[in-house]
């Protein structure tokens, strides 16, 4: 069955009247969710779930999946215009949105925030309906010592990110990983840590983790000085913001290489179980860094800075549902809660779900399509009503988000232990903040802790030895990556200066050449095959000239 | 403790004697809220959470009195949300999905109390383990696969949530047979496993009906036998273990407790709640296609099969000396 015959099955399924008005509601409720501090997209399909039991299953998937990109998209709102991401997905679009909200352009930093969002889904929903089953069969070949590989890729590179300082982003993600480790050991279960208080013997509550680290500390820190707490966020010409969505598509689509490989990366890592959203918008933005002409800009309101996580985040979500709908294998919280949507509508994910149930699977690829258009429309309603909270003063503003966080933090598991968890890691973030630490590694690490805990005792348990990691391609791959993005920051201080940064870009593709090189099948060893070659080239060219070119990785 | 136990006894045969009776009793019951919250101590869409999503459905369709929500309480092999249940106030606003896992995660510590730490209210469903393999292992039945494991005792990578169920059944298998096998931690239930035999980070691990069903006929997975008394009609071609001769039969035997010290009208009156939709022609339907098979027990004839199983349980920890008996 092709592509077209199975849309055209599905197309009937999707577009009923009832449907429809179900993926709006969905989409706003995400959005909605999304634009809180605090309120998850994970809260919100969570929340979803219980009224989609009793609708059809292409229904009651559909609208969960406008909920989650609502969600995503709905991120980028509190991002750009408080500085707080309203979900993890968004934390790079505040890098550089924030900025340019507060540079008096915050409807510019808005309507390229949506703008990206909706072409990042489009492309991702694309690409969904037109490689899935080949990606889901690379997602396949991670084994444990694979994924942890990629724990380790993910906190250098957010390391490396902090940029000078790297040392404390490195020492923050480490700390993260101890602040994981409390609570009961991933394997057994045993206490750890825990120091016998009870509560604590469940470990740290990862969203309240998060909102005080992200969200409380920055809420501190923005009351701190009288003066600031009474000013209006978006300075007092607020009310005179104005979306130009014209202009803000313009200057996305001018920028498209870093749309499509925001895009695409956000795919790749949404493949990837357990990376999703969270990682992919940081990576983006990385990458979106180190190919810039003008890397300077980023942090102080780059337009390429907010496309890169923006895209990325809302692609990731097609490439995650690749692997949930394949594999019955969710890539985060939110696909693994459509995964029990799936099992209660009798849906049995596995590898030949696709082919089995075109219908109910090319509904969920057109669904992913159509609420992104559904996303776009709604954001250019509703934006403008967000635009207000620009207008409000800062010490409002902060005592109803921390309302909210502390809202939504205890709505989701009701004790209270939660909420001193929030308060104390509010603090502790707000004292980090100070001395120079980035927060993101600490998060991060906390995240990722439990993952790289269970894949490295699944690594020692098959009793494959440490050598393991640098047999197997993937993990090889990941480590390699590792050290270059450790180096990175040496080489951007002393880029343009005689010395080793000249061979910085021809080695990284040597280098890599190795890993993808012992992948299987017949494409990636070509692929590492030009890779080698394009490596030795810029190599003999730069060694005869001496002196370094312009450089893009 | 000692009272309260006898207690429990006593009401367990007041109401075998007076079952017609419960149900009007039951009616009579006020509780302090509309909707109780029912603690599934797995993650969501794991086999537990779907089978009681399903008579959450149920519930919210009948005119009971007082409906049930489904919260899942995921960790530590089920003692996470064991511990959270056992704690709760004994009012009936909080319920708890339970099955074999309790008495597993007792015997290897994880908690320090057993099933009796409960008010049995009723045994629901009954969902047999299937011996699962990933398609690259080159035995294809049980015999082979005993076969290997007996060659390379402790070798064989298996997939179990530690200290709970699905470790339990290779060490019951493996007492049975003489053989031992590497266990390799998963999290995630039997998706987690089943992923790890797909891809081959795995040899072996427990695999539910829906994974069978469908991975089976892809190639991805083998199935070599069912721990159940009789074959299932949705994998008609896989042998019990009994026919094979290993005598074991290993199921997920799921029902709902409440926390001790809950009075008897409320358990009785959520014992009639429960047993509504398993009285239902489509309801046992719709948990028979997830390969669940709905048997209703009552408050005392619960507690005696906890009694039963959780002995059964305790006796094989003791022979091959795992957990707290080592």
């Amino acid at each position: 069955m092709n592509l077209f015959s199975s849309l055209g099955l599905a197309a009937p399924e999707l577009f009923t009247i009832t449907t429809m008005a179900l993926m709006m509601a969905g989409t706003f409720a995400g959005l909605l969710a999304g634009a809180i501090p605090g309120f998850t997209i994970a809260m919100a399909v969570v929340l979803v779930l219980p009224f989609t039991f009793a609708m059809s299953p292409v229904q009651g998937l559909a609208t969960m999946i406008a909920v989650y990109v609502g969600g995503l998209s709905g991120g980028l709102m509190s991002g750009i215009l408080t500085g707080i991401p309203g979900t993890p997905s968004s934390v790079a679009t505040t890098f550089d949105g924030y900025p340019l909200a507060k540079s008096g352009k915050p409807g510019l930093a808005l309507g390229i925030g949506v703008w990206s969002s909706f072409f990042g889904g489009v492309i991702a929903s694309v690409v969904l309906m037109l490689v899935a089953p080949q990606l889901a069969m690379i997602g396949l070949e991670f084994q444990p010592v694979d994924f942890f590989a990629l724990v380790i890729f993910a906190l250098t590179v957010t390391a490396s990110l902090a940029g000078d300082q790297m040392l404390k982003g490195l020492i923050g993600a480490l700390f993260g990983l101890l602040i994981a480790t409390v609570g009961s050991d991933v394997v057994f279960g045993l206490p750890r840590f825990t120091f016998g208080v009870e509560s604590a013997s469940k470990g740290f509550a990862f969203l309240p983790v998060l909102v005080g680290l992200f969200a409380f500390s920055r809420l501190l820190g923005d009351v701190r000085d009288p003066e600031n707490a009474v000013k209006r966020l978006g300075g007092d010409e607020a009310h005179a913001v104005h979306i130009d969505y014209v202009l803000s598509a313009k200057m996305v689509i001018s920028r498209w290489v870093n749309v499509v490989r925001s895009s695409l990366l956000g795919v790749f890592i949404g493949v990837l179980p357990a990376a999703g959203s969270t990682i992919s918008n940081i990576l983006a933005y990385d990458q979106a860094k180190k190919a810039s002409k003008e890397p300077e800009t980023f942090g102080k309101g780059a337009i390429d800075g907010i496309i890169a996580p923006e895209s990325a985040n809302n692609a990731t979500a097609g490439g995650a549902l690749i692997v949930m709908m394949a594999l019955g294998l969710p890539g985060d919280i939110m696909t693994a809660i459509m995964l029990g949507a799936l099992l209660v509508h009798d849906v049995i994910p596995s590898p030949s779900f696709i082919s089995d149930e075109p219908k109910i699977a090319y509904s969920i690829f057109l669904a992913f399509f159509v609420a992104n258009f559904m996303m776009l429309f709604l954001q250019s309603i509703t934006l403008r009503g967000f635009v207000l909270i620009t207008k409000v003063k800062m010490y409002m503003l902060t005592a109803v988000i921390l309302f909210y966080c502390a809202l939504g933090i205890f709505a989701l598991n009701n004790i209270a232990y939660d909420m001193w968890t929030l308060f104390v890691f509010g603090v502790l973030g707000f004292v980090m903040r100070a001395l120079g630490f980035p927060v993101v590694p600490i998060v991060l690490g906390v995240v990722l802790g439990n993952i790289a805990e269970v894949r490295l005792s699944q690594v020692f348990a098959r009793g494959d030895g440490l050598e393991a990691f640098l047999t197997r391609p993937w993990a090889l791959f990941f480590l390699l990556l590792s050290v270059f993005s450790i180096l990175f920051p040496f080489y951007q201080k002393h880029l343009g200066k005689p010395g080793w940064t000249t061979y910085f870009v021809p080695m990284l593709l040597i280098v890599m050449a190795g890993p993808v090189f012992m992948m299987p099948g017949v494409i990636r060893p070509v692929i590492a095959g030009l890779m080698l070659a394009a490596g030795i080239v810029q190599l003999i060219t730069r060694l005869r000239n001496g002196q370094s070119g312009p450089e893009k990785i | 403790m000692k009272f309260k136990k006898s207690f429990l006894k006593v009401a367990g045969a007041a109401m075998v004697a007076g079952l017609a009776t419960a149900a009007p009793a039951a009616a009579a019951v006020e509780l302090p809220c509309t909707t109780a919250k029912l603690i599934v101590p797995w993650g969501p869409g794991g086999g537990t959470s779907v089978i009681f999503g399903i008579f959450e459905q149920a519930i919210q369709a009948s005119d009971a009195k007082v409906k049930i929500k489904v919260v899942t309480v995921p960790g530590q092999g089920g003692a996470l949300g064991a511990k959270e249940a056992a704690a709760a106030k004994p009012d009936g606003c909080t319920l708890f999905a339970i099955h074999q896992h309790m008495v597993v995660n007792y015997i290897n510590g994880v908690t320090d109390f057993n099933w009796d730490e409960f008010e049995p209210v009723a045994l629901l469903t009954d969902t047999p383990e299937i011996i699962g393999a990933g398609s690259h292992v080159e035995y294809s039945d049980l015999e082979g696969m005993l076969a290997a494991a007996k060659a390379s005792p402790g070798d064989i990578p298996t997939g179990v949530s530690m200290g709970a169920t699905s470790h339990f059944l290779w060490l019951m298998l493996g007492a049975k047979t003489g053989t031992d096998f590497a266990y390799v931690p998963f999290q995630g239930g039997t998706a987690g496993r089943v992923t790890g035999l797909l891809n081959g980070t795995i040899d072996l691990g427990g695999i539910n009906m829906a994974a069978a069903r469908t991975q089976r006929g892809d190639g991805g997975l083998k199935a070599f036998a069912i721990a159940a008394e009789e074959r299932s009609d949705l994998i008609p071609d896989v042998p019990t273990l009994k026919e094979l001769g290993i005598d074991m039969n290993y199921s997920l035997t799921r029902g709902i407790m409440l926390p001790k010290g809950t009075p008897k009208e409320i358990v009785d009156f959520w014992a009639s709640v429960f047993k509504g939709p398993t009285e239902d022609a489509d309801f046992v339907a719709q948990q028979a296609a997830k390969g669940t098979a709905v048997l209703y027990k009552g408050p005392a004839e619960y507690a005696e099969w906890w009694e039963e199983t959780s002995a059964e349980f305790l006796d094989a920890a003791k022979k091959i000396k795992v957990g707290r008996f080592q």
